[in-house]
């Protein structure tokens, strides 16, 4: 079983689906984010912020996919003022709904003073909600930028258990791991981190507190970086063991801590049932629906 | 009329004969304030412009030193819509005012918009239009902005200034292609593309030559 533990499903479609659940995707995390573009009003962030507790939870549950999301302002759109407020004062009704199991993503991007301010602020809706903090971390002025976020991860006294920093890379990798937070590292066809560079860290660093992701979005992108991730640590010889703790029981493990869902129960196969329909829309276009028995 | 509005509103009337009854219809829509109206002109005035509306204009004089030869007739009919349209907005809400044209705007007015910054009275005021620009994923709003404009230099606080010459190295738009370029790189700037090309070895990957124009400047 494996688990993407941050893809933007909203922007993906049911062939993804299939195809994550055919390659033994049982469970995903959906980060909020920005949507390619930024949006002007704060009414905007609502309904996404509901479409991600809505309509792609049932669509993920109808291939036998169980959908999580987390809840935040991500650091591109924090810098503009007109709507952060607005969507820090929606984020602390949003960050109690059941099914978030994290607040993020959040992180630094150009790394502005107002990015930190919003960044700080939500690591304390964190603290006050009880839950874990998913980290975005910049593309540019990357190392940079990581040192600031372990700074302020520390500096707020989260606990680093609580906190996943993502998109990591060969230079900041040994840096995360020494402050205690679970590193991610997006596997990305071209840009982020690679199949093979992935299999040479896991040599080198071992699978604990080690996450793998494909952060499949509207972009030039693939959301079965996971399993073909998995493979290819597998044909590079590591042990199924490490495997498993990196690319199901380690993301299964940290969003647990959220206390918002039972991980035991994600030992068990979702059952489908394609007959569903949510606020009378099912994702079958005359298809014969699939049924599993329960 | 100020003096910007009128020349730029008799650059367009010489190139396009329907010029002039479209301004006088762009200025009806203009009071109390521009509204829906005005800004329905500006995203389709520039359609009715035909095929010239993407045909260079050879700037005249008292614009040649802020134009450059890429921008379109298009580019200086939305110019003029702006500079017309400022006259009814209070000093304080001009800023809000472009950026609101700018963020609801499709990628061709946002290229208008970002090309012609410079022309717009005490442009210092209209930086955070820039900023958005280069928060963009669309490449021709995002090269509007870095490419040949000289507002980036002269405008941009350092740390914006530093991402957005990252960030053209990261789409691959020439960093030669910033004006003012040289005169702001720094120490800081130095080091940010240093550690790229450091993450980029360390990924088994080429350094692009734009990072070491900026690393080795002036060494």
């Amino acid at each position: 079983m494996l688990f993407d533990p941050h893809i933007h499903m909203t922007s993906r479609t049911t062939d993804d689906y299939q195809a994550m659940a055919a390659a033994g995707i049982r469970a995903i995390v959906e980060p909020a984010f920005w949507l390619g573009q930024p949006r002007t009003h704060v009414g905007s962030f609502e309904d996404y912020f509901l479409s991600l507790l809505g309509w792609e939870r049932f669509r993920a549950s109808q291939f036998g996919i169980r959908h999580l999301c987390t809840m935040g302002l991500n650091p591109k759109e924090a810098n503009n003022a007109r709507v952060a407020d607005g969507v820090l004062e929606l984020l602390r009704l949003y960050v109690e709904k059941d099914g978030v199991v994290a607040v993020g993503e959040i992180g630094y991007d150009d790394v502005t003073p107002t990015e930190e301010k919003y960044f700080a602020a939500q690591i304390e809706l964190a603290k006050d909600a009880g839950l874990p903090i998913l980290i975005h971390t910049p593309h540019r002025d990357k190392k940079r930028g990581t040192e600031r976020t372990l700074a302020l991860v520390k500096e707020s006294g989260i606990a680093p258990e609580f906190t996943l920093v993502d998109h990591n890379n060969e230079e900041t990798l040994a840096s995360v791991l020494d402050s205690g937070c679970w590193a991610g590292h997006s596997i990305y066809p071209a840009t982020k981190m690679d199949e093979q560079r992935m299999v040479t860290l896991v040599k080198q660093y071992g699978a604990e507190r080690m996450l793998i992701n494909s952060a499949a979005d509207w972009g030039v992108s693939d959301p079965l970086k996971v399993p073909k991730t998995a493979q290819a640590m597998r044909e590079a010889g590591i042990a199924e063991a490490a495997i498993d703790q990196i690319c199901w029981k380690n993301p299964l493990n940290f969003f647990a801590q959220s206390g918002r869902f039972d991980a035991k129960a994600f030992d068990e196969s979702l059952a489908v049932d394609q007959r569903q329909l949510f606020e009378g829309n099912s994702v079958l276009r005359g298809q014969a629906p699939r049924t599993d028995a329960v | 009329m100020s003096d910007r509005a009128q020349a730029l509103t008799s650059l367009v009337a010489e190139r396009w004969p329907d010029a002039p009854a479209f301004f006088e219809r762009v200025r009806s829509e203009l009071s109390p304030a521009p509204g829906v109206g005005f800004r329905a002109a500006f995203a389709s005035g520039p359609r009715r412009l035909g095929a010239a509306a993407q045909s260079p204009v050879l700037a005249p004089g008292s614009f040649s030193e802020l134009a450059r030869p890429h921008w379109s007739l298009t580019d200086y009919t939305r110019a003029a819509l702006i500079a017309l349209a400022l006259e009814h907005v209070p000093l304080a809400e001009q800023p809000a005012f472009v950026l609101q044209l700018f963020e609801a705007g499709e990628s061709g007015e946002q290229v208008s918009v970002l090309r012609t910054l410079s022309l717009l009275p005490s442009p210092d005021r209209f930086v955070e239009v820039g900023l958005q620009a280069c928060r963009a994923n669309a490449l021709d709003v995002f090269v509007a902005m870095v490419a040949e404009n000289s507002f980036l230099a002269f405008h941009f606080p350092p740390l914006n200034f530093n991402q957005a010459v990252m960030k053209a190295i990261f789409q691959g738009v020439s960093v030669r292609r910033i004006e003012g370029l040289e005169a702001r790189i720094t120490p800081e700037l130095r080091r940010m593309a240093a550690g790229y090309a450091s993450e980029r070895r360390a990924a088994g990957r080429p350094v692009p030559a734009d990072v070491d124009y900026i690393t080795q400047y002036g060494a």
